[in-house]
């Protein structure tokens, strides 16, 4: 058990070791630099950029080194003091800048993951006990409603309909005067009520997804021998259900949060965008296109870490749940 | 008390499919008394399993089901269980408490997530007691009964930590747990390997004489009716082609389809170079099925004109032996008087 | 049939005049794909619809271009049968739209001047196109004369008929979808079938390979790649660019079920038997083990473009993927990222439908021929 755990970690370790290459090496393969798409816009906007300024800039930023320089010169601070370096584009360090917004997207992702788990499992359980019923039809339309609308439009089309029928623009996760406030228990509930729009957003692919893998997977169960053997005991049926196949459904769901955290956070990036939610989403969209290497890195590292330390949580989660695992993990 | 204990009367199970009406039990009957022991053998999708699946009422939602089943509780009226709701409160007093079955897969047969403790004690709260230690102290007599050494340490393990003639061990221990008068076992021993197989044959033996329950045996094991059942009934195509008593079937066998089974056990001793005998052609799926007797384009001995336009009743042609076959006269002559008309269509 | 010898094959063949017919497993997927009546009807829909978008400018009756000032963010153009006098009639016409300007508001309305009639004619001839590419016409399927309009569904802000250019647009989405998917499927089919048919060291880099990929948030991964198409590139380029990023992600998915197929199809016991009497490596891969997962691989395929559609959609809106003036469903989505402007113009998000109508179409047709393919389910 402890030497899997471990093996686990050092995996975890790798594959964010991996991630940290590979998104610098992405975020610098476009030709040039932020500093030379600085010198551009200065000179469509008719300045005179100074050819010793852009050197001496340059080499201020380290961006005058080879890539594999630059980026020892990021992650070896990053790890050792926790260090993310400077953001060209707000000239200042990239950790504050995104710490509140990488807090925020947790909290956006994971109120998702939760909405996505409390709608679909009532109603996986009620097409899967009732099937071939109008509730389920009904259930599997919209599920493949939700499953074919981009997330973006989804977020327009309820924000319009929020703006024709309630005349408010929703948007944003806060009241403005909440905005530059320091954290307060009024400023957290203030959050909340902001949270349905986005969460129901972010969440909707998620939960049309995991209606159908759970009903699938429910009424598999339903036809296993176990289940049988249970009624031929004499039990309940509604007990029976409760016992046997929902638990057992149990493993897919908590091993599908792998599949479902990586979208998620993609699926909370674009939406932040539409609604504007203090997020990293629209934060990484910027520093991608303004080539703000440090801070796009660190984003797309940090929002890695989250996803790889969520699926890391659920396979405990499911280790705990499922004796057939843990017993394999054991030896 | 009678002596009778369940009474089982042309039950028909008809599953309704696309392509059409599947009749996976046609119309068959037959009696357990007490402390009888019976087999039902026959092909694999001969319907046997969806037989006593019908008298347990696990069959699918879907199913249509006809007929009577009477079962005969040692103390009150008989319940007729087709007539019952598949999910109320009758029916669930009955399974496990006086009707309990063992599947064939002991792998599948118990939820790998639950402990065999776990899911032994159920049965037992649901039908014996509500106390959690008394039905753990039952459970854990019931394992040592079974021979599994132990017990105590079994009730926490989970299914995959057993062997398989462990687990079946423990799933016989299961079905006896609630001490019913009936214990259907379905293929009991087709997933065990042999030498387990002879071990949980003697075990079922010697606990059948221990508690006095009934058996029902459904098995294409020939082998198994030898050594474990009294009287037998021979399926084919959701009907009881054959019902005699376990000598005659090996002895006396009237029914076609009932020779060609017996002839096709290898025999040791059997010095002859020439390949075992099989029965030409497949089971066929009864959708659709053309009118007559099912085993007809299989049967050497049918005749022509009668017995592919006519299904044979079975009759009873001599003492405990009924038969379904019209080479037997007996047999035309109930099928004369009871298709009269029809009959007269056909011919 | 009745001369045939006495014994089994007469006997059968004499009671049931022969019901049976002998098909080849295509023809079984085809009868019983058919028989999928919502997968068939899909199935229709996208042929048209890809039909639609390959002959984009014959079916539309403006080019994708082309800008009428005096009419910036018109609504659809009614469609009449029935005139002023209720006088009704088969050819469809529309009324003659003018704008006025609201004095209230200073918005632009567009009303109907109902005083004179423009029928709809079909095959007109008006702007030239080159049909395909390379023939030269003018002919469109439907149109106007010149003095009205006919938007079926709207202008956009530039005063440019949504209609048509969402037939341009469907074209670039549909195709981007099968371009990626071709790059993903090589991918995926390579990649899988090293890893399920060698097993070993190298099926542990590949599912290690597979297993880092599945785990990266996938949009902020795409636009980072897209980020990488240089702003200097030609829209074709662009659109090979995009098909490229969604491909590179979006593999893994396939090179799994390849190598779950491969590796159950070893352990089969048809193939032990195809190798225990003799037949070559290669035979056994093409002739036994291909088609045992090829019906996954076309169900995976079509349960796969739907995925780049949306994915193409996403990045296009996001300014990440095409580019305008190029024309695809997400950059026509782009005019509607504000609200505000949506909410006046709801035409604006016809596109959105559009995309939802195609992705549910593949999602049908995907579980049809999953079920027809599945050897196992009768339906």
């Amino acid at each position: 058990m402890l030497s899997y755990f471990i093996r686990r970690l050092l995996y975890m370790g790798i594959v964010l070791f991996l991630v940290s290459i590979l998104s610098f090496y992405i975020i610098n393969l476009p030709p040039g630099s932020w500093i030379h798409n600085y010198a551009l816009e200065l000179e469509a906007s008719g300045d005179i950029v100074d050819e010793e300024e852009l050197k001496f800039l340059l080499h201020r930023y380290g961006l005058d080194r080879p890539l594999h320089e630059q980026y020892v010169h990021w992650i070896i601070p990053l790890v050792t003091e926790g260090d993310f370096g400077q953001s060209f584009e707000w000239g200042q360090p990239v950790w504050p800048l995104i710490e509140e917004r990488l807090l925020l997207t947790m909290i956006v992702s994971l109120a998702s993951i939760i909405f996505v788990y409390v709608v679909s499992v009532p109603i996986a359980l009620y097409s899967a006990i009732n099937q071939y019923s109008i509730g389920d039809y009904f259930f599997s339309f919209m599920g493949l409603i939700g499953l074919a609308t981009p997330n973006f439009l989804i977020a327009l089309v309820l924000m319009i309909i929020m703006l024709r029928v309630f005349g408010v623009t929703p948007g944003g996760l806060f009241s403005p005067e909440y905005l530059r406030a320091p954290w307060s228990l009024a400023k957290f509930w203030d959050m909340l009520t902001h949270l349905p729009v986005p969460v129901v957003v972010i969440g909707t692919a998620g939960t049309a997804g995991l209606i159908r893998i759970l009903r699938a997977q429910l009424l598999d169960e339903f036809q296993k021998q176990y289940v049988i053997t249970a009624r031929a005991k004499g039990l309940r049926e509604r007990f029976l259900i409760i016992k046997y196949p929902l638990r057992m459904a149990f493993n897919p769901i908590v091993s599908s949060i792998g599949s479902l955290l990586p979208q998620i956070v993609s699926g909370s990036a674009i939406v932040s965008i539409v609604l504007g939610l203090p997020t990293t989403g629209p934060l990484l969209l910027r520093a991608l296109i303004a080539q703000d290497t440090y801070a796009a890195a660190s984003m797309l590292l940090m929002l890695s870490v989250l996803t790889v330390v969520g699926v890391f949580l659920s396979d405990l989660l499911l280790m705990w749940l499922d004796p057939r695992i843990r017993y394999e993990r054991g030896n | 008390m009678t002596d009778l204990l369940l009474r089982v009367k042309n039950i028909k199970t008809h599953l309704p499919l696309e392509e059409g009406v599947l009749k996976a039990v046609d119309g068959i009957s037959f009696t357990i008394r007490r402390g009888e022991t019976m087999g039902l053998v026959g092909e694999s999708g001969c319907g046997k399993s969806m037989a006593v699946n019908t008298i347990m009422r696990l069959v699918p939602s879907f199913a249509q089901i006809e007929g009577d089943v009477a079962y005969y509780p040692a103390d009150g009226d008989p319940i007729n269980i087709t007539e019952l709701d598949p999910y109320g409160p009758v029916i669930r007093d009955i399974r496990g408490g006086e009707i309990a079955m063992i599947f064939q897969e002991p792998m599948t047969s118990f939820s790998p997530l639950h402990t065999i403790g776990n899911q032994i004690t159920e049965a037992i709260r649901i039908h014996r007691t509500e106390d959690k230690k008394e039905a753990s102290k039952i459970a854990i007599d019931l394992l040592q009964r079974v021979g599994m050494s132990n017990p105590t340490q079994r009730l926490n393990e989970y299914p995959h930590q057993l062997s398989g003639g462990m687990r079946q061990r423990a799933m016989i221990a299961m079905a006896l747990s609630c001490e019913p008068s009936l214990l259907i076992a379905d293929e009991p021993t087709t997933a065990l390997d042999v030498t387990v197989q002879a071990q949980v044959l003697q075990l079922m033996r010697d606990l059948q004489t221990e508690f006095g329950m009934s058996i029902l045996y459904i098995t294409h094991d020939l082998g198994v009716i030898a050594r474990m059942v009294q009287v037998v009934a021979v399926m084919y195509l959701g009907k009881i082609v054959e019902f005699t008593d376990v000598d005659s079937l090996f002895y006396n066998a009237k029914h076609p389809y009932t020779t060609a089974l017996i002839q096709s056990i290898p025999k040791i001793g059997n010095k002859s170079r020439g390949r075992l005998e099989s029965i030409p052609g497949a089971v066929p799926v009864p959708i659709n099925r053309p009118p007559g007797c099912g085993f007809y384009p299989r049967c050497a001995a049918a005749i022509e004109g009668l017995c592919n336009r006519i299904d044979p009743p079975l009759v009873q042609i001599e003492e405990d032996h009924a038969v379904a076959c019209f080479v037997y006269p007996e047999v035309v002559d109930a099928a004369g008087e009871s298709t009269a008309e029809g009959a007269a269509h056909a011919f | 049939m009745t001369s045939e010898p006495k014994g089994e094959v007469s006997r059968l063949s004499i009671d049931e005049p022969l019901n049976y017919e002998i098909l080849s497993q295509k023809q079984l997927i085809w009868r019983k794909f058919k028989r999928h009546r919502v997968a068939y009807f899909c199935f229709l829909f996208l042929i048209l619809f890809y039909i639609l978008a390959i002959f984009a400018e014959f079916f539309a009756p403006y080019g994708a271009f082309t800008r009428d000032t005096n009419f910036l963010y018109a609504p659809p153009t009614p469609i009449h049968f029935v005139d002023e006098d209720g006088v009704f009639t088969l050819r469809p016409f529309v009324y003659k739209i003018v704008s006025e300007l609201d004095l209230d508001t200073f918005r632009r309305e567009y009303v109907e001047d109902k005083s004179e009639k423009f029928p709809v004619k079909f095959l007109i001839r008006a702007e030239p196109y080159r049909l395909l590419g390379f023939i030269k016409t003018d002919i469109h399927l439907f149109g106007v004369d010149e003095g009205a309009v006919i938007f079926l569904s709207g202008t956009d802000g530039l005063g440019r008929d949504l209609f048509s250019r969402m037939l341009l647009g469907a074209r670039t989405s549909l195709f981007v979808g099968l371009m990626g998917l071709a790059v993903g499927f090589v991918l995926g089919l390579v990649f899988g079938g090293i890893s399920g048919y060698y097993g070993g060291g190298a099926d542990m880099i590949i599912q290690r390979m597979i297993e880092f990929l599945q785990s990266l948030p996938t949009l902020p991964l795409w636009m980072a790649l897209a980020a990488l198409v240089p702003p200097d590139w030609t829209p074709i380029q662009v659109y090979f660019g995009i098909s490229l990023v969604l491909a590179t992600v979006g593999w893994t998915g396939l090179a799994r079920v390849v190598r779950g197929k491969l590796i159950s199809l070893r352990e089969e016991d048809y193939v032990l038997a195809a190798k225990l009497s003799g037949l070559k490596e290669g035979a056994i891969i093409t002739r036994h083990l291909l088609p045992g997962f090829l019906s996954y691989l076309i169900v995976h395929l079509t349960l796969a473009i739907p995925h780049m559609i949306l994915g193409e959609t996403a990045l296009s809106f996001l300014g990440l993927g095409i580019q305008p003036p190029a024309v695809s469903l997400g950059t026509l989505l782009q005019d509607s990222q504000n609200v505000q402007t949506v909410t006046i113009n709801p035409w604006l998000l016809y596109p959105g439908a559009v995309v939802v109508a195609i992705v549910i179409a593949f999602n049908f047709l995907g579980d049809g021929l999953r079920d027809a393919a599945d050897p196992y389910k009768h339906i």
